[in-house]
């Protein structure tokens, strides 16, 4: 008897070790902590609603989209409100460079349709959920 | 009706021979790979980088042992093998590659495929692992060896590799095996010692495992380093003091923090993270006004804030 009391409390102890070990090493606030990864890719969606807006402000860019019957002004309103998923996508397209040349006329227009499908003006690509 | 005979017929033949006239022409004929590299830099060769002579299927243990031993880390292939050969695919994966070297505790970084940044990093005193395939694309040979030498005035590459310890090779030669396997090469380092080659992503994400897996002591020393080296930045000056708030000490924590917002006023992280540990530090007030200045600059983490400031609201005794 004397022996399983010992136990016991030995047991008691170690408990209360690991319990205040977690309490120590797993402060209150750690969910809230803002991690340097979250913080990047934060910054990253910030960067890609700048290049997509500034995009949108291009002067062939307002063209092909007045060509398509919608107003620029709105192009940059709603592109505004998009979330960071579909915003990424599209980023990631004008990386490419849509410069002179008719590749790069191709792919100017491609991105412009991708993003007025996003927006929801165009249905041209089956793979964006509206 | 006699039968067709199988064999091909005139036509075909011809255009059979066509066509590997064509293939011979194509594999002969590749134009020469476009090689990034440094040829204004003197030769290069770490002489004393060590040499495990490999065994079968073992280049990858004999690579990374290789450069473990260099930064001082006691490892032989025989150790290192059964962690990461699979001997269904008779050799060992990328990824694996990089779990090792973190659970030998050093940092591997993956640098940039071009020569020049292998240059770089010898440069530093950095041997460089290099993934290779030797045979085809469609029938690869994939090998690992470690780069301790190039030589722009006689074109070559000076490699430890399989069972020559100095294995030299036309810089040509090499680049073709290298671009097949994508380039792939890494340096091995010393928590705290950066690649010559890096850009601060590569660093930010070589530390990201380490901070995934808790392991702060190890993050404080890549983001101390990077805060050196890339002052301007917020990342990893922000990486600092969250390692000491993962470690505990919260007075540091508090310090680095304050120094981020000193720096970098404009963003929100640093507010909300210090008052966090303003408020583990019981200091309410000024945890709800320091969460109210990362709530006035707002931002795409406002959501976040929010939470901070509920949690500090209650005392952090929310539900």
């Amino acid at each position: 008897m004397r022996y399983l009391a010992a136990a016991m409390r030995r047991l008691t102890l170690l408990v209360t070790c690991v319990f205040g070990f977690m309490t120590v090493a797993m402060p209150i606030a750690q969910a809230g902590m803002i991690s340097v990864e979250r913080h990047a890719s934060s910054q990253a969606a910030a960067d890609q609603h700048a290049q997509v807006q500034d995009f949108l402000q291009r002067e062939d860019v307002r063209a092909q989209l007045m060509d398509l019957g919608v107003d620029p002004q709105l192009a940059q309103s709603r592109a505004a409100a998009l979330s960071d998923a579909e915003l990424a996508r599209a980023a990631d397209l004008i990386d490419e460079p849509a410069g002179a040349g008719a590749a790069g006329t191709i792919a100017l227009i491609f991105i412009i349709l991708l993003i007025t499908d996003i927006l929801g003006y165009t249905d041209i690509f089956t793979f964006i959920r509206k | 009706m006699p039968r067709r005979n199988p064999v091909v017929s005139g036509g075909e033949a011809q255009r059979l021979l066509l066509l590997l006239t064509l293939l011979f022409l194509l594999v002969a004929c590749g134009p020469p790979p476009q090689i990034h590299v440094d040829a204004d830099r003197p030769a290069l060769e770490l002489t004393k980088v060590p040499f495990y002579p490999q065994e079968q299927y073992q280049c990858g243990p004999a690579a990374l042992a290789t450069v473990l031993q260099w930064t001082g880390v006691r490892a032989t292939p025989e150790e290192l093998a059964p962690a990461l050969v699979i001997p269904e695919l008779k050799g060992s994966l990328q990824i694996e590659m990089l779990a090792q070297s973190r659970a030998q505790g050093r940092v591997p970084f993956v640098i940039k495929g071009e020569l020049r940044s292998i240059q770089a990093e010898l440069a530093a005193g950095h041997p460089v692992i290099v993934l290779q395939n030797l045979a085809f694309a469609w029938k690869p040979v994939w090998h690992y060896a470690v780069v301790v030498g190039v030589d722009p005035a006689t074109q070559t590459v000076t490699l430890r590799s399989g069972r020559e310890q100095r294995h030299v090779v036309d810089w040509t030669l090499f680049e073709r095996t290298w671009k097949r396997a994508d380039h792939w090469a890494i340096v091995v380092l010393k928590p705290g010692v950066l690649p010559a080659s890096a850009d601060i992503t590569a660093v930010m994400n070589a530390a990201m495992p380490f901070e995934q897996s808790g392991d702060a002591k190890t993050t404080l020393a890549i983001y101390r380093s990077a805060a050196k080296r890339w002052p301007d930045e917020i990342a990893p000056q922000l990486g600092v003091a969250n390692s000491y708030y993962t470690q505990g000490k919260l007075k540091s924590a508090d310090t680095a923090y304050r120094n981020v917002i000193a720096k970098f006023p404009d963003d929100p992280v640093a507010y909300n993270n210090l008052a966090l540990v303003l408020a583990d530090r019981k200091r309410w007030k000024s945890a709800e006004a320091m969460v109210e200045k990362a709530l006035q600059i707002g931002g795409p983490l406002r959501e976040e804030f929010l939470d901070t400031q509920r949690q500090i609201h209650c005392r952090g005794k929310c539900k």
